[in-house]
């Protein structure tokens, strides 16, 4: 059988036997995981790490733990951008990652593309060890959570972006047609934003999961950061509520307005203000760099930059934005 | 009434998609979701919109400023997973898929990845997001963007979502399921589709006072021109008037040219 091989590679693949020894070998009894921000940055990130963050672009988006990791100073890291704008591009900014595996990067949609990150792509700051399609990329974490080496698909056939993926093209044995297998992937660490948790984990997210669904049962390490830390009971009224169970999660960290600048379903609306602001200022390497020390290195903790860099006034108003009981401004609208 | 490019480009689009008469849309951020959310209110009431991240709704009141914005959703249907979503295209269930892009060559191949080469890039764009599952999987798909000769190329830099790939049966012996494959363009100047002669782009329409010329000298490759070439209606009144209503924070009406 011929096989075609994309010509990029991956660092999240893995033995299925291996990758079932790793979650055997894992304790998955029902104990309190509560974690400090700090701590959880500190015991679970580590240089060389594959890491991937659960919500979609800058929506529900782990912001207030990637603070935490820039303060932290890690580096090394190998991330995979699936979808990425806000938080990854923060981490690219602050040097904490030169290869990348991505599908989607640079963009903040229609507010436009964030020249800063471009750069880094261009210049070969950055490097891209393959590109992948949303589809695809989710696909693999399927086959993670299936603990299979590599799913079929129907997609990337005749394009470019299969010959710069890790995936590879053979004639399928049933139909006699080409198909496409991508490779699992099983990120190190995934951090998923959640809106409810209890102590043990069990937690319930609102809105679409994306690829988040197949990410918890992907990644070898799970952090889950919750808005809002809830009784065991609160949760087991509802059940069907639930979208990841305890067992799947390593550690809880608690932080309210945690994805703030970004968007929280049903919770608060996007900063528009700041996301303008991270837009225009992170165009060259100065803008970024005092965008990073003013919002994240001077701020002693994520509190610290609620409270004294956005505002209560500002996330009433966010808050009061997604409910439907204010209208949304643009600034970027005819300033493009 | 007075309007702009880019209300004509919407405008045209929200009516090719009522003509194809699908049900079940594939929509990406941008002109296409304001093109689908026209076609929804004015001329199609039973259309879905389904969104890469997993959001399943009937048209939304106002444009979303992006595919995971909650008014995506909001008095919707159903929110579910990508894997869910990008399935339901995978098994033939997404009658329409609409896309952008940042150039087209003559035979629907869309790049949005990068300009020049890919290990020196000239310019890095962002690369497929969804669109490579929306334009390999949907039933068929329209793709609206502008037209100049830097968007219209003979040959795409990088092949990020697959079109008719060299034209012919190309497309079907990669492996690519059918029906799937573009279907219609539509530009600030004309309408094209891709009954031509082994499946190249072909101008069927211009829009409302451009000219063959101008079709012709906004494209790096050589147009073929349709037996009967139309020409775009104005648009209504009402057209102008619901399309205004729906983008009224002017996210993208209110960038003009």
């Amino acid at each position: 059988m011929d096989i075609i091989k994309g010509e990029g590679t991956t660092i999240c693949w893995s033995d299925p036997d291996d990758m079932r020894e790793w979650f055997a070998g894992k304790d998955k009894g029902l104990r309190d995981k509560v974690m400090e921000m700090r701590e959880a940055v500190k015991t679970f990130i580590k240089p060389g790490n594959s890491l991937m963050f659960g919500g979609f672009g800058y929506v529900r988006t782990p912001v207030a733990f990637v603070h935490e990791m820039i303060r932290q100073e890690i580096k090394d890291l190998k991330l995979l951008m699936v979808p990425d704008n806000y938080i990854y591009g923060l981490l690219l900014l602050a040097g904490a990652s030169s290869e990348v595996e991505l599908a989607f990067t640079a963009s903040l949609e229609v507010r436009g593309l964030l020249r800063g990150i471009r750069k880094l792509f261009e210049t070969g700051k950055v490097k891209i060890l393959s590109e992948w399609s949303l589809g695809s990329f989710q696909w693999r974490l399927r086959a993670a959570a299936m603990g299979i080496p590599w799913t079929p698909i129907r997609s990337l056939l005749g394009s470019d972006t299969f010959r710069k993926s890790a995936a590879m093209q053979v004639t399928d044995p049933m139909t006699g047609k080409p198909i496409t297998m991508v490779p699992a992937c099983w990120p190190d660490v995934a951090v998923v934003p959640v809106h409810k948790a209890d102590k043990y984990g069990n937690a319930q997210i609102i809105g679409p999961l994306m690829a988040d669904f197949n990410l918890v049962r992907a990644a070898k390490n799970l952090v889950i950061v919750t808005e809002e830390l809830v009784s065991p009971e609160h949760v087991r009224e509802e059940p069907w509520r639930t979208t990841i169970p305890h067992f799947l999660v390593d550690a809880v960290v608690v932080q309210p307005y945690g994805a703030h600048p970004t968007l929280m379903p049903t919770k608060y609306y996007w900063d528009e203000d700041h996301l303008y602001e991270f837009l225009k200022v992170t165009e060259n390497e100065e803008g970024a760099r005092e965008y990073i020390k003013k919002y994240i290195i001077d701020s002693k903790d994520y509190w610290d930059y609620l409270e004294n860099k956005v505002g209560l006034k500002k996330l009433k108003m966010l808050e009061d934005i997604e409910e439907g009981f204010m209208e949304p401004e643009y600034p970027w609208v005819n300033r493009k | 009434m007075n309007f702009s490019k880019t209300e004509l480009m919407a405008i045209a689009a929200a009516r090719m998609i009522a003509k194809s008469q699908a049900k079940t849309i594939f929509v990406g951020t941008g002109l296409p979701l304001l093109a689908a959310t026209l076609a929804a209110r004015l001329y199609m009431h039973e259309i879905t919109l389904i969104y890469e991240s997993g959001g399943i709704s009937h048209a939304p009141r106002h444009l979303p400023i992006s595919v995971a914005d909650t008014r995506t959703y909001k008095g919707g249907f159903m929110t579910t997973t990508m894997d869910y979503v990008m399935s339901l295209a995978s098994t033939g269930r997404i009658d329409l898929g609409l896309l952008g892009g940042a150039q087209i060559d003559p035979y629907g191949n869309l790049n949005t990845t990068v300009i020049g080469p890919w290990e020196k890039p000239l310019v890095r764009l962002p690369g497929s997001g969804g669109a490579n599952e929306v334009g390999s999987l949907s039933n068929k798909v329209m793709i609206i963007m502008r037209q100049d000769k830097r968007k219209f190329v003979p040959k795409v830099d990088f092949i990020t979502t697959p079109g008719w790939l060299q034209g012919g049966d190309s497309r079907k012996e990669a492996g690519l399921p059918t029906p799937s494959g573009p279907w219609m363009v539509v530009t600030q100047l004309g309408l094209y589709d891709f009954n031509g002669k082994n499946k190249r782009m072909r101008l069927i329409a211009l829009m409302p006072g451009v000219s063959l010329d101008e079709v012709q000298s906004n494209s790096s490759f050589e147009i073929e021109v349709a037996d009967n070439v139309g020409t775009i209606c104005d648009p209504t009144e009402e057209e102008i008037k619901i399309l205004r209503d729906i983008d009224k924070y002017k996210i993208l009406t209110g960038k003009e040219e």
